[in-house]
């Protein structure tokens, strides 16, 4: 996942560069200079690495979602280099990019937070206005006239490094003035289309949220990139006289359900765990008697591992986020949690969190006796807290409930591991 | 005057280059006596940077980036297959017709990534780096022992601007490649192997680019050991025979 670690790399080098003072996008026809075809040429590419390496998300449902309402706001292209084209990454973290050739992709974990197709739009609209304002160009123009480095770049993994350095800014946000016109630009585009521009500060709401205190606002690190919470003031100032509209719910959440579960999954596997609890909280509330649903909360409480949940991370002071931040980036997930354990704290919070999650597991098993995967939940907290003899239960139930379930054998694997500890405790007692 | 200071450093910057070594390799103590070594490993799609760098800017060139990708894994299997290893190689026509495989190869790559931005080569004996359940479900689906990734990255520099830049800390010419080596039932990362190669400035020719993947795929399998099936100690159970012995310890 594009960390908040390597966005707090990128966010610094950004801000390190002499910035030119950026006279704004230019909507109309714009002249591709020699070398800039490349950057043209770059994005089409970039395209066959995002294929190659599976990054694609082709859910026809969800993609659907996006094409309809993208091909709604696309102007017509005033370039014959730009063809607007939408695209669903699978990625976690919640962002958008559009490149300069017109293809507009995003991520999972974007899709996951929206709530309404309004908001979807909004994303869109903000894309569509980077495109139609040809700030890719832009911005590669004023930033190359700069003594900079390509070794700067390069230090910094973004998709493997093969993004040529004018696309990177596409990825990761251009200067202030830019994403502050885009916003600008894509309050108008929405006010021209049926959908409600009061779902653009909701949407930059949205992206502003910090649930995993990683985000040290330190003018530095977001100079280049406008605070987000600022720009959804600015932006709720800017539609306040705009005329709301009614929502789009329809479509839109039958439609994202499945990307929703993904990205908390994702979240969880990537260690992101209160991200993964708060996501997952909000969907369990809406859906109380879907049994997968409760089965991903119970997984997210077990993700916390020996971390107390943060009720509110905008209490967290800017220190606490920079250590969280570091410690995030640089130590292991085993590392942290074998620190927190050596804690009272730390040691209050993991059983805590087990009984909260082995509560969730049984309410499933509550909803659906036959959800099989609850099991294999109840064996892993049973196994966290030193109930070898419950977790070899479990995991036998599950393995035999669910015998073509694809981690069957890992489970197995764990069970054997089991077995043999009982074994040995009892020959030790004998 | 300027031109014949500049024929000096690049001799001396070359002499460096050939004197450092070229390849190099961090295993663990298993990896290294056997008992964690694979019988068979499959090939992730290998993250493939060419760049064509001038002063102040690059060229990215993503397709040639998946072309020679491609052909560094080719190379990497037949010198593997030649030590006696299983090989698969995970491609988009193996990843193109399965959705899950899909899914699984972008979880267990992120895992990958996430693992590898915390590594200190030092702590690899230490084991405490793992890829995640994802590295070990892939395996599974895979039917393989164990996950290589690879990165590579070769940069082009124009002819005379190499040594400038890299004086002023811009871009030089040259090659590199990483392979590593996790484990796929423990998804422990158990080797890495790393290679350099020197590029000299100037166009190339898709041969020269070829010849750059051929010795970075030769350097970083210079030290890899064979897969040698004597070294490990292998208790085959069925999964049956697991199920029912646990059965049988809790009824105890």
């Amino acid at each position: 996942m594009f960390s908040q670690s390597r966005r707090f790399l990128l966010g610094a080098l950004l801000a390190a560069l002499p910035l030119a003072a950026y006279a704004g996008g230019d909507y109309g026809s714009v002249r591709l200079h020699d070398d800039e075809q490349n950057l043209i040429d770059s994005s089409k590419q970039l395209h066959n690495y995002f294929e190659a390496h599976a990054l694609l998300y082709n859910d026809d449902k969800v993609l659907g979602l996006v094409r309809r309402i993208g091909h709604e706001l696309r102007p017509m292209p005033a370039d014959d280099y730009v063809e607007y084209e939408f695209y669903v990454l699978r990625d976690p973290s919640p962002n958008a990019f559009a490149l300069p050739n017109g293809h507009v992709y995003v991520n999972t974990g974007m899709l996951a937070r929206l709530d309404d197709e309004d908001q979807l739009a909004a994303v869109l609209a903000h894309e569509i206005s980077h495109v139609a304002g040809h700030h890719g160009i832009i911005e590669h123009r004023a930033t190359k006239k700069k003594a900079i480095t390509s070794m700067v770049f390069g230090g910094v993994p973004i998709f493997g490094g093969v993004l040529a350095l004018g696309l990177q800014t596409s990825v990761y946000g251009f200067s202030r003035e830019l994403e502050q016109e885009a916003d600008d630009h894509g309050a108008s585009i929405l006010l021209a289309s049926r959908y409600d521009p009061h779902a653009l500060p909701e949407m930059l709401d949205t992206l502003s949220q910090d649930y995993e205190g990683l985000d040290p606002r330190l003018p530095t690190i977001w100079s280049t990139h406008p605070e987000t919470r600022a720009r959804a003031e600015t932006s709720r100032a800017l539609v306040a006289s705009m005329p709301k509209r009614e929502r789009s719910i329809g479509a839109f959440e039958p439609g994202v359900l499945g990307v929703r579960t993904l990205t908390i999954q994702d979240y969880i596997r990537d260690d992101y765990p209160q991200t993964a609890l708060a996501l997952a909280d909000e969907l369990a509330k809406r859906y109380p008697n879907d049994a997968r649903l409760q089965q991903l909360l119970a997984d997210a409480w077990q993700g916390l591992g020996a971390q107390p949940r943060i009720e509110d991370p905008a209490a967290l002071s800017n220190s606490d986020k920079k250590h969280n931040l570091k410690d995030h980036a640089r130590k292991t997930h085993e590392q942290r949690l074998a620190e927190q354990l050596a804690t009272e704290t730390g040691r209050a919070a993991y059983e805590a969190n087990l009984a909260r999650a082995e509560q969730i597991y049984r309410h499933v098993l509550e909803i659906d006796p036959s959800y099989a995967v609850a099991y294999r939940g109840l064996g892993e907290v049973y196994e966290q807290q030193k109930r070898d003899r419950d977790a070899a239960a479990a995991y036998l139930t599950y393995v035999r409930s669910a015998p073509d379930a694809p981690d069957r054998s890992l489970v197995v694997t764990r069970l054997k591991s089991i077995t043999v500890k009982i074994k040995e405790s009892s020959n030790d007692r004998s | 005057m300027i031109g014949a200071k500049a024929r000096i450093v690049a001799t001396w910057l070359a002499a460096l280059a050939v004197s450092a070594q070229a390849f190099a390799e961090k295993t663990t103590v298993e990896f290294a006596n056997g008992a964690t070594r694979p019988k068979s490993v499959a090939l992730m799609p290998v993250e493939t940077t060419v760049n064509r760098a001038k002063v102040v800017d690059t060229d990215s060139l993503v397709d040639q980036g998946l072309r020679y990708g491609s052909m560094f894994n080719e190379r990497v299997k037949a010198l593997l297959e030649s030590r006696g290893y299983a090989v698969e190689v995970v491609d988009t026509n193996r990843l193109n017709p399965d959705p899950q495989l899909q899914e699984y190869v972008v979880e267990a790559t992120r895992g990958f990534k996430d693992m590898m931005s915390k590594y200190k080569p030092k702590k690899l004996e230490s084991r405490i780096y793992n890829a995640g359940p994802s590295a070990k479900l892939l395996a599974q689906k895979l039917g393989v022992d164990a996950l290589v990734f690879s990165n590579m990255s070769v940069t082009i520099t124009g002819a005379g601007k190499a040594i400038v830049s890299g004086l002023f800390g811009g871009t030089t010419s040259g090659a590199n490649a990483n392979l590593e080596v996790v484990n796929g039932k423990t998804g422990d990362l158990e080797a890495t192997f790393l290679a350099i190669a020197l590029v000299t400035p100037g166009d190339k020719t898709d041969e020269d680019l070829a010849a750059y993947v051929d010795t970075l795929a030769k350097r970083t399998m210079n030290r890899m050991p064979g897969s040698d099936p004597n070294s490990r100690i292998d208790v085959a159970q069925s999964d049956d025979d697991v199920l029912n012995e646990a059965d049988a310890v809790l009824k105890r």
